[in-house]
């Protein structure tokens, strides 16, 4: 199985881990780690802790990371993990609900009064009915959806990150994908276009 | 089943528009959390190297241990060779004399038994004199591993962090 992408150097690129190698791991991963939390609809300063808490795992087990995995996986691994213990501290305190809330902090469209361009408003509420459906699946298949198609990570991967098998994460992908569809309705994500 | 494929179709192109999915961490947040990433990790790797700041480091402890138990073996050691009849005076062959030192106050003895212990350490023939000299043995091993534990450079600090 080849899991070294030319997109994500190897741990080896990042050692001898001294300060300057650091900062580059932090920099190349933060944002990766940073659009996976956001998944879990985690309040804002909790996304922060956990994106801190995960890229500091991360660099703590780097020098002893063996390479079973593509280095971008296991930090991915991290992040759910970390993200999972924050959301279930935060049930335990009653701040969200055990799921996660999976707000959307997004800023409005424009406003479709406004001059903008018809093709821009189409597209933006296109998103809004993707994102609204992706807000209404369960976890599992939100998370599967969101490891496949906007990190694309491979299923063998998915199964890893979220401690599964790759034919559950292969249903998990078709019943999202389905779920989605049926709440998108026969026009999809284009809608009534 | 088969590997599902990405981009075949409306929905799965939909899903790869990084707009669907939920807003990451302003720029300035993620900054501040990387940021305090590498701080924390930097000072962990700090602490790992250098003692701490009140109190001995671990080394330091073991170290003085170590350093004490020989002292007191080995005066331990002198007073047992003082008192056990096995050194007879300062008169006896080998042990040399200590004219400056009263002989009934037992000082010269005591002061005699450690010099014939050194005396003892130091001689290649430890069949000679006293028959106390094997006895030296643990005190010797003790003072190498004293000696070796504070010549020695400290071991590189391990990484701590889970593996896979």
């Amino acid at each position: 199985m080849a899991l070294t992408a030319p997109d994500h150097p190897d741990a080896e690129a990042f050692l001898p881990l001294d300060p300057a190698n650091a900062r580059r791991f932090v920099e190349t991963h933060a944002p990766m780690v940073a659009a996976q939390v956001a998944r879990f609809g985690l309040p804002a300063d909790v996304q922060e802790d956990v994106v801190q808490e995960t890229l500091l795992r991360a660099l703590r087990g780097l020098p002893g990371f063996r390479g079973d995995a593509r280095l971008s996986t296991w930090v991915t691994t991290i992040a759910r993990r970390e993200a999972i213990r924050r959301r279930e501290t935060l049930a335990r305190q009653d701040r969200i609900g055990r799921s996660g809330a999976f707000g959307d902090d997004r800023p409005e469209p424009a406003d479709p009064d406004a001059e903008a361009p018809p093709e821009a408003v189409a597209r933006d509420e296109r998103r809004r009915r993707v994102r609204e459906a992706l807000a209404r699946l369960p976890d599992d298949l939100r998370l599967a959806l969101g490891y496949f198609y906007f990190d694309r990570l491979g299923v063998a991967e998915i199964a890893q990150v979220m401690d599964s098998n790759p034919n559950t994460v292969k249903s998990w992908l078709k019943r999202g994908r389905d779920r989605l569809a049926a709440m998108l309705g026969p026009d999809g994500p284009e809608g009534d276009r | 089943m088969s590997e599902p494929r990405r981009d075949d179709d409306p929905l799965g192109e939909a899903l790869t528009d990084p707009a669907v999915w939920p807003a990451p961490l302003p720029p300035d947040r993620l900054r501040r959390a990387a940021e305090r990433a590498l701080a924390d990790h930097l000072c962990e790797r700090l602490r790992d190297r250098e003692p701490a700041r009140t109190g001995l480091a671990p080394r330091e402890v073991l170290g003085a241990l170590a350093a004490g138990a020989a002292a007191a073996g080995a005066a331990v050691w002198a007073a047992l060779a003082a008192l056990d009849g096995a050194f007879t005076g300062p008169e006896a062959p080998g042990q040399g004399s200590f004219p400056g030192l009263p002989g009934d106050l037992g000082l010269e003895r005591v002061a005699g038994a450690l010099g014939a212990w050194a005396e003892g350490l130091l001689s290649p023939d430890w069949s000679g004199s006293w028959g106390l000299a094997p006895a030296s043995l643990p005190l010797w091993a003790l003072t190498a591993a004293v000696a070796l534990w504070a010549l020695l450079p400290p071991l590189p600090s391990s990484e701590r962090g889970s593996r896979r």
